[in-house]
């Protein structure tokens, strides 16, 4: 992957290319997905806030419907029997006959009824039509018994009575004319019908939905908490049984995080319950999550490739620009040492010329001497004239072996030298120029300098150029001074000052650039090579100028670079 | 026939007296100086010519050439010199050199310069 992506940047660039490449992708690709992966975050919980918010009022909307619907169940049927009781005539709560006729009309029309009878004052069913043996019983210990003392309807928990089965029972009181007389009309209602209610919850499979009494009975089964008429499995919840709006909270179960909404049945004992483990406000936000995620990656993706693209554009521009100038300044060093070649072989010729021109004359003349005087009388002259003769061919020599010994040295890499002889014999090269000029040259060499170890004709190079800048800069009869001292054990510095017009400030901090020249015929590369050569021999080059004063140049460098290196 | 005067003037001694002795040789009344100190005590007697090497130790050839040409400007000088620049040469020739010559010279192209620069200050005498 990595390699398919670098053949992807790289694309004919060389290493150093691609790392910057490299780095402004990455960079970049970076600072634009960060924006994408705050709006992704903020927006990611804002909208599971959103989702849970609606599972909570989904919830709470399923429970307020159920609610609803038992209590109007619940309320219907009082409704019904309470018209029963108070429209239609005594003998219909008397004579069984009609008491059947009248529960079997009933039961046709409500839903779960399973039996129906009359209990008197003392709470025995005198009355009774249904499945069961109930004749007779005596109910005058039942709660709801004594419950309805006080009251005119009651809504019995759901309990399993003489006939031991969970059923509820709902009693409507008929007050007689005579005072402290009545009697109760008692319907039985199948449990089964308060199941089928709180199985209308559209809840998940995890989920629970059941109802229970103020004590905590369940009244319908439970699928996680337990069986009707058992005590409900959920000790460590507080359920609180006054309140009359929907309460949701999240609760811990199982050690799993869970929510529980309840809310009391108006007109009955119960609350309807219900648990939700299943986590549905957890289903959209991983949607969300999926297609986002999807969509980002390809918007990171395209930023990727869109920002590769570019970057990849401008670098190679970058490195084209880098090759040119690197091909440019190569093409100016060159003619830079041309320029130079042409300056020193000025004046070698001028050097070469004079010697020359002597031989020349003093062959001449002894040709002259043959052809015009007697050759017997001159036997003593011809000896002089030849011995001139070959002092001048040894001056040719010299001058010759002088730069032939340059030449070889450019490339002849360390070795160890005086540095005063040194800079002598670059002196030396251009004497007769600064002979012309009538300069002033000032030696002011520390003696018993230790040989330096460096690639003495490169630094001969450096100080050829700085020797021959200050010769152009002073005027006629100007002066230089060349100093040599030893700064520490290992560094010495050589300064070469001039007393030529200076280099204005502005000026001085560009000398080192490539192409900056202050001459006329200059190529601007003199000081930036000598610059390089001096960093490279592991020295320091540093300029000092002040207009109308001259111009110092100070060259550090070390005795030994090796100790440097070690360092 | 009176004898043509040159002024030979070059810091280079061997050469000056090997040239000097070779234009007396060729019947030229020649004087031999290294310095222009020196050469100024025998241009006060007018040279018809003057050799004039460009790089002296006391004064640059340029120079010289305008103080020759400022005594007497019929005074006619060819440069000599070491190097062919040719900044000096335009320089020298627009100051009133006769001509210009590289080192070595060969001693009868030099003795036609003298005699072409001989008639030229004949001519200006006129």
């Amino acid at each position: 992957m990595f390699t398919l992506i670098k053949k992807f940047i790289t694309k004919f660039s060389e290493e150093r290319y691609f790392h910057i490449k490299f780095k402004l992708i990455l960079l970049n690709t970076l600072f634009s997905a960060i924006p994408l992966v705050i709006v992704i975050t903020i927006t990611y919980f804002f909208i599971s806030q959103i989702v849970h918010d609606e599972f909570k009022n989904n919830l709470k909307w399923q429970m307020e419907e159920t609610r609803h619907s038992l209590e109007f169940f619940i309320s219907e049927r009082i409704s019904a029997l309470t018209f029963l009781v108070n429209s239609y005539p005594d003998e219909y709560f008397s004579d069984e006959k009609k008491f059947s006729q009248l529960f079997f009309n009933f039961k046709k029309e409500f839903e779960g009824i399973i039996d129906m009878g009359i209990v008197d004052e003392n709470g025995i069913q005198i009355l009774y039509t249904g499945p069961y043996k109930l004749k007779g019983k005596d109910y005058s210990q039942t709660e709801w018994f004594k419950g309805m003392l006080l009251r005119t309807d009651y809504v019995t928990d759901v309990f399993l009575g003489y006939r031991k089965v969970p059923h509820f029972s709902i009693i409507i009181k008929k007050q007689s004319v005579y005072r402290d007389k009545f009697w109760l009309l008692r319907v039985s209602v199948n449990m089964d019908i308060l199941q089928k209610f709180v199985s209308n919850l559209e809840i998940g499979t995890q989920d629970d939905a059941f109802l229970i009494n103020k004590e905590r009975i369940l009244q319908t089964n439970s699928k996680l908490f337990g069986n009707v008429l058992e005590p409900l499995k959920l000790n460590n919840i507080r359920i609180e049984t006054d309140k009359r709006s929907i309460i949701i909270h999240d609760i811990d179960l199982n050690k799993k995080q869970a929510y529980i909404a309840y809310v009391p049945i108006k007109g009955t004992p119960w609350i309807l319950v219900t648990t939700i483990c299943s986590k549905p406000y957890k289903k959209i936000p991983s949607f969300f999550t999926k297609e986002v995620t999807l969509i980002s990656l390809l918007s990171i993706i395209i930023t990727f490739i869109v920002i590769t693209k570019s970057i990849n554009t401008l670098v190679n521009r970058i490195e084209k620009a880098d090759h040119e100038r690197e091909i440019a300044i190569a093409n100016a060093e060159h003619s830079d040492k041309l320029a130079a070649i042409g300056r020193l072989a000025a004046g070698v010729a001028h050097e070469i010329n004079n010697p020359l021109a002597i031989i020349n004359e003093k062959a001449g003349l002894m040709k002259d001497i043959i052809q015009y005087g007697d050759l017997a009388q001159n036997k003593d002259r011809f000896t002089q004239l030849i011995d001139s003769i070959q002092d001048s061919v040894t001056r040719c020599r010299t001058i010759t072996h002088r730069l032939l010994s340059f030449s070889k040295k450019i490339d002849r890499g360390r070795e160890d030298f005086d540095i005063n002889e040194a800079i002598k014999e670059v002196v030396g090269f251009i004497e007769k120029e600064i002979q012309t000029k009538g300069i002033n040259m000032i030696f002011n060499f520390q003696e018993n300098l230790p040989k330096i170890i460096t690639d003495k004709g490169q630094l001969q190079q450096v100080l050829l150029n700085i020797i021959n800048n200050a010769v152009d800069a002073v005027e006629q009869g100007g002066t230089i001074d060349i100093k040599t001292v030893l700064l520490d054990t290992n560094h010495m510095e050589i300064s070469i000052k001039d007393n030529g017009p200076g280099i204005p400030k502005d000026k001085l901090k560009r000398i080192f650039e490539p192409f900056y020249t202050t001459k006329k015929k200059g190529t601007g590369l003199g000081l930036y090579i000598s610059y390089g050569i001096i960093k490279k021999l592991g020295g320091d080059i540093q300029v000092e100028s002040e207009v109308g004063k001259g111009t110092i140049f100070k060259l550090k460098i070390p005795v030994n670079p090796e100790l440097e290196e070690i360092k | 026939m009176k004898k043509t005067k040159i002024l030979i003037i070059d810091d280079e001694s061997e050469l000056v007296s090997a040239l000097t002795e070779r234009l007396t040789l060729r019947g030229y009344n020649t004087f031999g100086v290294t310095n222009f100190a020196d050469g100024l005590k025998f241009l006060n007697k007018i040279p018809d010519v003057v050799i004039l090497d460009i790089g002296l130790p006391d004064m640059d050839g340029l120079e010289v050439l305008k103080k020759i040409k400022e005594i007497n400007s019929s005074i006619q000088v060819i440069m000599l010199s070491g190097y062919g620049d040719d900044e000096k040469v335009n320089k020298s020739l627009n100051y009133g050199a006769f001509d210009y010559l590289i080192k070595p010279v060969d001693i009868e192209e030099l003795v036609s310069k003298i005699e072409t620069a001989k008639l030229k200050k004949e001519e200006a005498e006129k």
